[in-house]
């Protein structure tokens, strides 16, 4: 093996391969037409797979050496302070027992690992540790002091609290033997401190027995109040995927709102809940949620879609009043819960009192409406099979300060910048934002409205794939509906097509893929219900004998019916028989066949007409990878496609691409462009430009990022005249060394800087720690460059790290905020490979982008 | 000081170490590999307190040590063996009480060489895995990405290593 690239493409093949089986394998190794030395590569390592080196144990003794860190572990030299010893490590970093030198006091001093902070994520640490420093509660530990920019700890951001010399809540009541109304009182005690925090604003937003220690004169003190939000969430993300099992723990404790990353998620009643919880824990030493043995993904839809054991069915005597009290503690729905936790430790009280409580069992009406309004939601329980292994994580990167959150509900672009929204997917999303489309107004306020696809990822076990559609009037509220897949590692909702109204009840319509040419379905494109997520139809390839790629868009009428068209990328042949033992194929057996374009009716879902790929064309590599509807060049009033094809067997293995312009009445060729070698993915996106040539007709952009595993990321975009008979572009971009796959997202965006001409947003996702951010999205002036200079750069976006692939897929979405001019966003799923498996979405307004251009 | 400078200097200081404990030993002679390790870590978690960031940090470290010890030892005792020069040593001395496993230390170093050139990340997955120990979680958290992502790489470096050493019988 020659080199580390060479290495790298073998990873990648050994990687996809292994993850199938027999004749998926060859057939899928059939398809990329390797070399044969390459080929030889993957089937060795594949042969070798089975057999593996085994190593013997390890050669540290592992006991040993972990008593050598424990006697030398470097004890952090912060000055003002004496370490005394650990007090234990947790996710966050370690706890030191130490001594304040002045004024001389014990203190816990706490100092989070390894973390880097952003600018943003400092800013907020300050904040936040000079609120916590403003708590003076006897049920509080206090924070005495914090060096937030650890400019005295070698990097490392830390804080001094009150060192409590206690037990936790849990253990302390069984160690102390209490009785049933003394734990009632104790959780009273611990809900005093909690409302005292909420009335100074700050929740905790990580409420657990642990959290809680009782001193030695049965004084509860909650610790870590605020911890969870000063440190952060990129080092919460990382937390949940090292220690999943753990988060698992804890999950018990959360609110089922907690589950969605939105920005008013997690308000006063989310530690309502979680005292709601410990009171339970405390009364019957079980939670009232079983999670044992569930993974991240099924915990979270324990949570949120079921409700709380009674906790008179788990302890006879608790029936009554105590049952009314915890229940609305522990409702699902937080508009019924307490409002605050002083009003449940009154209730709590009164109970003890022998007083009349407050708290109403939930009447008879109240929970029927709850049953219908469960039972409208077209979410098929599908999802809750599947899930295996981590399906999301906690992305809540740009989710403002609840203490600062606008009151003004016409705020709708609400976060740290003003131009920006960020949806957040919630636990259940893999790889949330893959696909972001604008099929029209759904749910008939008048205002277009967003559906996201959320197809989970592979390797993360979130394989169903769903999709969620938000209300364009308020995109920061509840989504309308979702709509889960219904096979296993279909990952529905990779594309989603907006198309018309195809059942004649005037609300547009989209759809939906899922499986493709490998998956047992072949492929299949599900048609949806704009209204409320109902099927109207579905295409299942393997049906029908044909089989689906990942790719599709609608094309004129074709069938005379008044409704446009589906064109989707398809393959013709079939894969190789498995050789005589039925088991992996033999080499140089290649899948005989070709890509194809297959004309689907939008109205019904027939097939309408299959068009061979012509083999000149080198089609076999991947054909294609993106395909658009553009203008009409031949002027016979039926617009022409531009496909993108991905060459993977160029000799050198460096990788280049094509793009190849179709007649839209034949389906036949008439031009292409190619890239050159070092364009290693040209033609990976494509758009559709106005003119910008003055001959009419629209321009196509291309992308065509550098994709390089270890080396920098980079890209370009070509602009193309197809009426121009040159085959040089009209204008290209770019992108810097450290860009990030630049090209990776195009969208050609409305007028910014008032110069007539519209706009090209491009993505540029970076999805290793290569380039300085982990995805960008870049708007550029495209005038510059036409008049023989550069495309100029007006606003960039840029994702840190840990927050997922911003810049793939960049679209243009519609006008949400009723200016006239359509917003466009940008997808940021998280791909499990290099981050978490969550994601989320970023939507910009054009107006505000257009009034700070204008500053 | 960068982490990186800080490996040169724990190699510095094991490579000197090793060469001092072993001057004048019979070949017959058992190397407390993991003693040797112990010792040096002693020193420097006190001369440099915070250098090592943390246990995981510890532990990655630790791999790399022991990766230098263990090489360093295979080529002293061929030394001593043959007169010199580098030949295949197997090692199996009860460098871990128990364990008398027939493993090729000196291929595995040799095959490791080449798949850092390859892929460096693979390569210090099985340092860490095989010589520290440490576990996938461990693993992810020092190289701060997924467990997932560190599992699928210790299963494509283990079928490559496999296929690695049987080439070295074959040839």
């Amino acid at each position: 093996m020659s080199s580390s690239a060479e290495y790298a493409r073998i990873k990648e093949l050994f990687q996809a391969a292994s993850e199938l089986s027999g004749e998926q394998r060859k057939a899928f190794l059939d398809e990329q037409e390797l070399p044969q030395e390459v080929r030889s590569q993957v089937e060795e390592l594949l042969y070798y797979d089975e057999e593996p080196l085994e190593f013997p144990e390890p050669v540290v003794d592992r006991e040993k050496l972990a008593h050598v860190w424990e006697e030398q572990a470097p004890v952090p030299d912060i000055p003002g302070f004496r370490i005394h010893g650990l007090l234990g490590e947790g996710g966050m970093g370690e706890v030191y027992l130490a001594e304040q030198i002045f004024p001389r006091r014990r203190v816990a001093l706490k100092l989070i690992r390894g973390a880097r902070f952003s600018a943003q994520a400092l800013r907020r640490f300050r904040e936040e540790i000079q609120l916590l420093g403003l708590l003076q509660h006897p049920g509080i530990t206090q924070v005495y002091a914090a060096d937030p920019d650890g400019e005295d700890s070698q990097g490392r951001p830390y804080f001094a609290m009150e060192y409590i010399d206690g037990r936790v809540l849990t253990e302390y009541a069984d160690e102390e033997n209490l009785s049933r109304d003394q734990r009632i009182e104790l959780l009273a005690k611990v809900c005093d401190a909690v409302h005292y925090a909420h009335s100074q604003g700050i929740i905790h937003r990580d409420l657990k027995p642990a959290n809680v220690l009782v001193n030695e004169h049965g004084q509860p003190k909650v610790l870590d109040f605020g911890i969870a939000r000063a440190v952060g969430e990129e080092f919460e993300t990382r937390t949940l995927l090292t220690h999943s099992e753990h988060v698992v723990g804890t999950m018990g404790y959360m609110a089922p709102e907690q589950f969605s990353g939105r920005a008013d998620g997690v308000g006063p009643r989310a530690d309502v809940y979680a005292l709601g919880v410990m009171l339970f824990e405390l009364l019957t030493g079980t939670l009232p949620h079983e999670l044992e043995g569930l993974n991240l993904f099924e915990a979270g839809q324990r949570i949120t879609q079921s409700d709380a054991t009674r906790i008179g069915r788990v302890v006879r005597q608790h029936r009554g009043e105590l049952e009314v009290i915890v229940g609305k503690a522990l409702q699902r729905d937080l508009t019924q819960r307490y409002e605050s936790a002083a009003e449940l430790a009154a209730d709590l009280r009164r109970y003890l009192a022998g007083e009349p409580i407050h708290a109403k069992p939930p009447s008879a009406i109240y929970r029927s409406r709850k049953f219908l309004q469960r039972h409208q939601r077209p979410t098929t329980a599908a999802g809750l099979a599947l899930g295996f292994g981590i399906a999301a994580s906690f992305l809540w990167l740009f989710r403002p300060n609840p203490l600062e959150q606008p009151n003004d509900s016409a705020a709708r672009f609400v976060s740290g910048r003003e131009e920006l929204l960020q949806i957040n997917g919630q636990v259940v999303d893999g790889r949330f934002g893959s696909e972001l489309v604008s099929p029209g107004d759904l749910d008939g306020d008048g205002v277009p409205d967003l559906v996201v696809g959320s197809p989970g990822e592979r390797q993360a076990g979130a394989v169903v794939g769903a999709i969620t559609v938000y209300s364009g009037a308020q995109l920061d509220g509840e989504p309308l509906y979702r709509v889960f897949g219904r096979e296993a590692d279909g990952c529905f909702g990779h594309r989603i097509v907006a198309s018309e109204d195809l059942n004649q009840d005037e609300v547009p319509d989209y759809f939906v893929m899922d499986g493709h040419q490998h998956h047992p379905s072949h492929g299949r494109i599900t048609a949806i219900s704009g209204v409320d997520g109902e099927v109207i139809y579905t295409l299942t390839a393997r049906d029908q004998g044909v089989k689906f790629r990942r790719n599709l868009c609608t094309v004129a009428d074709r069938n005379g019916d008044g409704v446009r068209e589906l064109l989707v990328a398809g393959f013709s042949g079939e894969f190789p028989p498995p050789d005589e033992f039925g088991g992996r194929p033999r080499p140089g057996v290649a899948a005989k066949g070709d890509g194809e374009l297959i004309v689907v009716s939008g109205a019904d879902g027939a097939i309408l007409e299959r068009v061979a790929q012509p083999s000149r064309m080198r089609p076999r590599d991947r054909f294609p990878f993106k395909m658009i509807e553009a203008g009409d060049y031949d002027g016979d009033g039926i617009p022409e496609i531009v496909v993108g094809v991905k060459l993977f067997s160029a000799p050198e293995m460096d990788r280049s691409g094509m793009a190849i312009l179709y007649s839209g009445a034949e389906l036949t060729p008439i031009r292409s462009w190619w890239g050159d070698l070092d364009q290693s993915e040209f033609g990976c996106e494509l758009e559709l430009l106005d003119d910008l040539s003055g001959d009419g007709q629209p321009e196509v952009a291309i992308g065509a990022f550098k994709r390089d595993a270890r080396g920098p990321q980079s890209g370009s975009v070509f602009v193309f005249d197809p009426a121009r008979a040159s085959d040089d572009p009209l204008l290209r971009i770019d992108g810097a060394h450290f860009d990030g796959r630049l090209g990776v997202g195009l969208a050609s965006v409305p007028d910014l800087n008032g110069d007539g001409l519209r706009e090209l947003a491009v993505g540029a996702v970076s999805y290793q720690h290569v380039a300085e951010y982990a995805g960008a999205m870049f708007v550029y002036d495209l005038r510059p460059a036409l008049e023989g200079g550069e495309a100029q750069q007006l606003f960039g976006d840029f994702a840190d790290h840990g927050a997922a692939g911003l810049g793939f897929p960049v679209r243009a979405l519609a006008d949400f905020d009723g200016d006239g001019e359509v917003e466009f966003g940008s997808g940021m799923a998280s791909y499990g490979r290099y981050q978490s498996e969550g994601g989320a979405v970023r939507l910009y307004s054009t107006r505000a982008l257009r009034a700070r251009l204008a500053d | 000081m960068s982490p990186r400078t800080f490996e040169q200097e724990i190699y510095d200081e094991l490579r000197a170490l090793a060469a001092h404990r072993m001057r004048g030993q019979n070949p017959g002679h058992t190397l407390q590999a993991t003693a040797l390790v112990h010792e040096v870590f002693e020193k420097m978690a006190r001369g440099n307190p915070t250098l090592i960031r943390d246990r995981n940090h510890f532990f990655a470290l630790a791999s790399l040590a022991m990766h230098q010890v263990l090489v360093q030892h295979a080529r002293q005792r061929a030394a001593q063996k043959r007169g010199g020069g580098w030949h295949r040593v197997t090692l199996n001395e009860g460098l871990v009480p128990g364990r008398t496993q027939e493993f090729d230390l000196y291929t595995l170093h040799e095959l490791l060489e080449e798949l850092d050139e390859l892929d460096t990340r693979q390569a210090q997955i099985v340092k860490m895995r095989y010589f520290s120990g440490m576990s996938h979680e461990e693993v992810a958290s020092y190289l701060r990405v997924s467990a997932s992502t560190v599992k699928r790489e210790w299963r494509m470096a283990r079928a490559w290593l496999a296929a690695g050493f049987a080439r070295g019988e074959r040839d």
